[in-house]
């Protein structure tokens, strides 16, 4: 790959490093009284059987123009596909990957595989409250480097949380649940080639270590029918959202300079609504992105989803823990602090 | 890309006009009187329409207010939709805020509850 190229691929690939941070790739999760769904921003903060054919994304990324030639806006158009399976109760392995279109320049590809260990470690059923901990690994190598897969392997551990305020004295507030997650990803090396100059030396770039962080605010008609207000009925199965995504690179950063891959040396995020309908056995989902800066890209992007859970559509076979009860035994804070 | 977008917001939209949801696991759809509800007049029954169907030999509904419990029936299904539960009350409900408590098992064993308001003007 020439300077040039290199340069271009890696300024169009920003707006899809930003939406790897994101992993459209998620599940939903039932606590209590409460349906967490599947999220676009963030992954759910609970566990279950799913599967996403496929998580969307639309992104616009920016154009650098203190390069020469000037790196024109790349468009990007993801398919994320998540298969989340339950061994326990409270634990969950899946696998996702994710195939990109992109526009200017022009690659198509799979961005590599990714797999996840996700447990609940605190689950309280009577008060909405979920807090999971994760460890994923995009396997490097394992996608196309014209796609902008990476050849070297990133670790991620994870921390997710869901709180539902159906225990609020308020029937105002009983509707609403919050979500977060915090990742911390950790490239397994420091240093990649990234190309050649016109000398034909090797340009080394560092892989930054970045924390991805982010939060859902919902509003569930789904809960307020059942517990608070009966709503009109194509009102009942909606839940609007505000979500926001984030990813800070924190060490191995490199050196500043014009040439700087957008996002490398700042933070980068969207931010914006979404809505999610949720059936019977399926969840669709759509959610507006407005960029927080240049480098997060340079219009709206769009990311949509269609959700099939396993646990509904095939209760007594793919949809079930392999081992254990259905419900969770993980600790309770609450019940711990009553007794 | 573009229709393929546009298809998909109109599928959402379409969906959300015509589909009623149901899940394994059985949760409040709609009731009688409705959830929040203010009502002239004591009902005679409570109906509980759910998600999904349920048992009822293993579900339970009480019913309170300030007067403290009401008596009422032990839940039966609707001879025509499992998914729908009947439930006699013992007496007329005077006038005010009525606390209705429900604990149901689905077709498929997930256990869930909840519980609602409603008012007798």
């Amino acid at each position: 790959m020439s300077h040039k190229t290199s340069l271009a691929c890696a300024g169009a690939f920003a707006a899809a490093a930003i939406l790897a941070g994101i992993s459209p790739a998620s599940a939903h999760t039932i606590i209590g009284n409460r349906v967490f769904p599947a999220t676009l921003t963030i992954d759910d903060p609970g566990v279950d059987d799913e599967l996403t054919v496929p998580a969307f994304a639309y992104s616009f990324g920016s154009a650098n123009n203190y390069t020469f030639p000037p790196v024109p806006a790349s468009q990007s158009y993801e398919f994320n596909f998540f298969y989340g399976k339950r061994i326990t109760s409270d634990l969950e392995l899946s696998i996702d990957s994710t195939f990109l279109h992109q526009v200017n320049p022009r690659a198509n590809g799979w961005e590599g595989i990714e797999t996840e260990v996700k447990d609940q470690v605190m689950v309280s059923a009577e008060h909405e409250f979920v807090v999971s901990l994760g460890v994923s690994q995009a396997w490097g190598g394992t996608g196309n480097p014209n796609a902008g897969a990476p050849q070297y392997t990133t670790i991620t551990p994870k921390i997710f949380l869901g709180k539902g305020f159906g225990d609020a004295p308020w029937d105002w507030l009983r509707p609403v649940a919050v979500t977060g997650e915090i990742d911390y990803d950790v490239p397994t090396v420091p240093n990649i080639v990234t190309g050649v100059d016109s000398f034909n030396n090797p340009i080394i770039s560092q892989t930054p270590t970045t924390v991805d962080f982010g939060f859902t605010i919902q509003y569930s008609l789904l809960y307020m029918n059942g517990y608070v207000q009966q709503v009109p009925e194509f009102l009942r199965n909606l839940v609007p959202t505000f979500e926001a995504v984030f990813t800070s690179p924190v060490s191995n950063i490199g050196p500043s300079g014009i040439n700087s891959v957008p996002g490398t040396h700042e933070t980068t995020g969207v931010f914006g609504p979404g809505l999610y309908y949720i059936a019977h056995d399926y969840e669709l989902g759509i959610y507006g992105a407005f960029p927080i800066n240049q480098a997060s890209g340079k219009h709206p992007g769009v990311y949509a989803i269609v959700d099939f859970f396993l646990d509904d559509l095939f209760p007594n076979t793919l949809g079930k823990p392999i081992f254990g009860p259905q419900e969770s035994t993980a600790f309770d804070p609450w019940h711990a602090f009553k007794q | 890309m573009q229709k393929l977008l546009k298809s998909f917001v109109v599928t959402v939209l379409a969906s959300s006009l015509a589909t009623t949801a149901a899940f394994a696991h059985a949760f409040l759809d709609h009731a009688t009187p409705a959830v929040g509800a203010t009502v002239s007049g004591s009902p005679s029954e409570l109906v509980l329409s759910f998600t999904q169907g349920v048992v009822t030999a293993f579900s339970s509904v009480s019913v309170s207010g300030d007067g403290g419990s009401v008596p009422a029936s032990k839940p039966v299904n609707d001879p025509s939709n499992q998914q729908i539960i009947h439930v006699r009350l013992g007496h007329a409900l005077k006038p005010g805020s009525y606390t209705v408590t429900w604990h149901v098992l689905s077709v498929d064993t997930h256990r869930t509850e909840g519980s609602y308001r409603f008012t007798v003007s």
